[in-house]
């Protein structure tokens, strides 16, 4: 009888150009698995192209980009801490929720717009953090694992946006249809235009997606803040040792992560939709692609810049096969999910090389 | 007396019904946790298991061949899972959750490429017939819940039943256990770390699959998408509740089963209170359990942690 034997072995240094080669490779893999399974479906490679290379220009591909960077940039800040945040979605909903309440029943008409856009926002990003500070406590004083109670109040979330939609807030104007008026005037964020033409782009949310990866990504990496959080997140021992005060890192982790979701909910409603939609439609899962644009940005806010175009790129394709093919918009997650596995794969074996050995 | 009667039935048929998917789905999850693997795969795999069972039953119009090729098509997908966290050892959270996003693609990519739309609706399927036994399925209340179920509800019994024997009383448990607790030691006793594992988080996978087959083709008769609602992710917590023990899971699965029903019977009944607030009562209660429970939780002490064989400097 052989009898196999695997061991793995550190590399003494990491493979050359990895920083490249991974991501790339990465996208070539996912894209072939991708044609295989439009393929079986009937969708040519020719068809794949074309829908892709549109979408890789497509106004669409930002507009979705935006909620998907704001909320992984916040859930980026939380995994470095190694605190498991899987909440954005019911604090996206949180934002969102709260955004359009005020937008609808307490924000007068004369109010100047910038003033309100600036509440308006103000509001959102305390509803997500306060969102996320309940798991937060729970984690900080009973021990409560983060990863179930943020997952409870996502269906939580998802039921109160239901109930306002299908009861109390349903639009007079509507036909009964299970969502709000449109939203007033001066509660609606500016859409960018080209060429004359409308986006579902919105401007101010655009600049704060950009904002924020900046200022998170100064926190993160040249702060005192930034280092204690890294320190939490590298082992819990040694931040112990170290006397950091771990609850403030959890508690602040997860306001920031929350209330970053908060904004991109601010976003969906005031910028696209411009009026509170079913729950399902609001966040469209977007809280658990943004898991997996953080992990694609290497956690990093500057990567997830760019991650999250991509998979905004992968989204849009996917609305659009979805009317002209007939493939479902669900078929996308298997793109994003492979994806994301063969990049922290390939990662690891970049660090560590496999010893296989046969022996007698 | 009649009305109060028929509530009653209604709420323990539906009681048993709900806890089904949850004691499958969680007595699997507690091999995969305490084998050391924390699998977040589960809400997915459920979706992919309801997807192939419905399939399956629809094609071949027996729901035994679909709730069978959910069970071992998902444990296949709990194997590739494997090579990443077993074999590559990818950090878990992050992997397993990768995996109920592909889970939720597959479903419904399975369903429409197999299925097609019939003017927007679902179509359905016949699904498992339910017992009779004379006598002890007219007894009221219990007899139509316990004595009057489909099929699968028993089987499913048996399953868990069979699997909690394993985990507490043979050798295979006992390593299972210890694989989870110290994979050092486990190996230098000679129980194969590796193995071991891709067992675990097969039994996972396919409980999970078998459980999504279950609400597509017992529970109901159709496939949505999405259709686990969260159940996964509460089987997950059913697992911490239930100490890890099965037996006592799936006398957790129950209580909650009984929350679900709460609600359903509650919708049907009592037309003032709005229906979005009865479906969030399983979740509220969840959160609120999981805190007594945390502190003095028993988590088996490699979950999380990739076991390496490294190479010597």
């Amino acid at each position: 009888m052989f009898k196999i034997e695997v061991t793995i072995k550190k590399r003494s240094r990491e493979l050359p150009y990895s920083g490249f080669i991974i991501p790339l490779s990465s996208i070539i893999i996912s894209i072939s698995i991708s044609l295989i399974i439009l393929g079986l479906y009937g969708v040519d490679p020719g068809k794949f192209f074309k829908v892709f290379t549109t979408a890789l220009i497509s106004p669409s591909s930002i507009r979705y980009a935006i909620p998907l960077i704001l909320s992984g940039v916040g859930l980026a800040v939380a995994y470095k801490a190694n605190v498991w945040n899987i909440g954005a979605e019911g604090q996206i909903l949180a934002g969102a929720l709260v955004a359009s309440g005020l937008a609808l029943y307490y924000i007068p008409p004369t109010m100047p717009h910038e003033a309100a856009i600036l509440l308006l926002y103000i509001a959102a990003f305390l509803a997500g953090s306060l969102t996320a500070l309940i798991p937060a406590i729970l984690k900080a004083l009973y021990n409560v694992n983060e990863v179930l109670s943020t997952l409870m109040i996502n269906y939580i979330m998802m039921q109160i946006v239901n109930y306002l939609v299908y009861g109390p807030w349903r639009g007079k104007k509507e036909y009964g249809y299970p969502r709000t008026d449109i939203f007033p005037n001066n509660t609606i964020l500016p859409q960018l235009e080209i060429g004359g033409l409308k986006t579902t782009i919105n401007i101010p949310t655009l600049i704060l997606m950009i904002g924020s990866a900046i200022v998170i990504y100064v926190i993160l990496f040249k702060t005192k803040w930034g280092y204690e959080i890294r320190v939490y997140g590298l082992s819990e021992e040694a931040a112990r040792y170290g006397g950091l005060e771990i609850w403030k890192i959890i508690i602040l982790v997860m306001v920031i992560s929350g209330g970053l979701a908060g904004l991109a909910g601010a976003g969906e409603v005031l910028g696209v939709y411009k009026q509170l939609i079913r729950a399902e439609r609001v966040s469209a899962g977007f809280g658990y692609t943004a898991i997996i644009v953080a992990w694609l940005g290497n956690l990093n806010p500057l990567g997830i810049l760019l991650s999250g175009y991509f998979i905004g790129v992968l989204v849009s394709m996917g609305y659009t096969l979805q009317i002209f093919t007939g493939v479902p918009y669900g078929t996308v997650n298997i793109f994003t999910g492979t994806l994301l596995l063969t990049l922290i794969s390939l990662d690891f074996l970049s660090k560590y090389s496999p010893v296989i050995r046969v022996r007698r | 007396m009649g009305f109060v009667i028929g509530v009653l039935t209604a709420f323990a048929i539906l009681m048993i019904r709900d806890s089904i998917s949850l004691m499958l789905a969680a007595v699997g999850e507690a091999y995969a946790e305490r084998s050391g693997i924390l699998n977040l795969g589960i809400e997915g795999m459920i979706m992919l298991g309801a997807s192939i069972g419905f399939v399956v039953t629809y094609k071949t119009g027996n729901p035994y061949l679909g709730f069978i090729s959910a069970g071992l098509l998902t444990g296949l997908l709990g194997i590739i899972m494997g090579i990443f966290v077993i074999s590559i050892g990818t950090q878990q959270h992050v992997t397993t959750l990768g995996f109920t996003i592909i889970g939720s693609g597959l479903s419904v990519y399975i369903y429409r490429l197999s299925i097609e739309s019939v003017g927007g609706v679902p179509p359905t399927v016949e699904g498992f017939p339910r017992i009779y036994i004379p006598y002890l399925t007219d007894i009221p209340v219990i007899g139509p819940s316990i004595f009057g179920q489909p099929v699968a509800a028993y089987v499913v019994v048996l399953i868990v039943l069979f699997l909690h024997w394993i985990m507490e009383y043979t050798k295979l448990g006992l390593h299972i256990k210890a694989v989870g607790d110290n994979p050092k030691a486990a190996d230098t006793l000679g129980v194969n770390v590796f193995m071991i594992r891709y067992l675990a988080i097969f039994i996972a996978a396919s409980t999970a699959g078998m459980a999504g087959a279950w609400l597509s083709t017992a529970h109901s008769n159709m496939f949505l998408p999405n259709m686990s609602m969260g159940r996964g992710w509460i089987a997950i917590a059913l697992v911490s509740f239930g100490m890890w023990n099965p037996l006592k899971i799936i006398l957790g699965s129950l209580l909650f089963g009984g929350l679900d029903a709460l609600g359903s019977v509650a919708q049907t009944y009592g037309r003032n209170i709005p229906y979005q607030f009865l479906q969030s009562i399983p979740f509220i209660v969840t959160i609120l359990v999981l805190i007594p429970i945390a502190r003095r939780a028993k988590v088996p002490k490699a979950l999380l942690k990739p076991y390496r064989r490294e190479e010597a400097e």
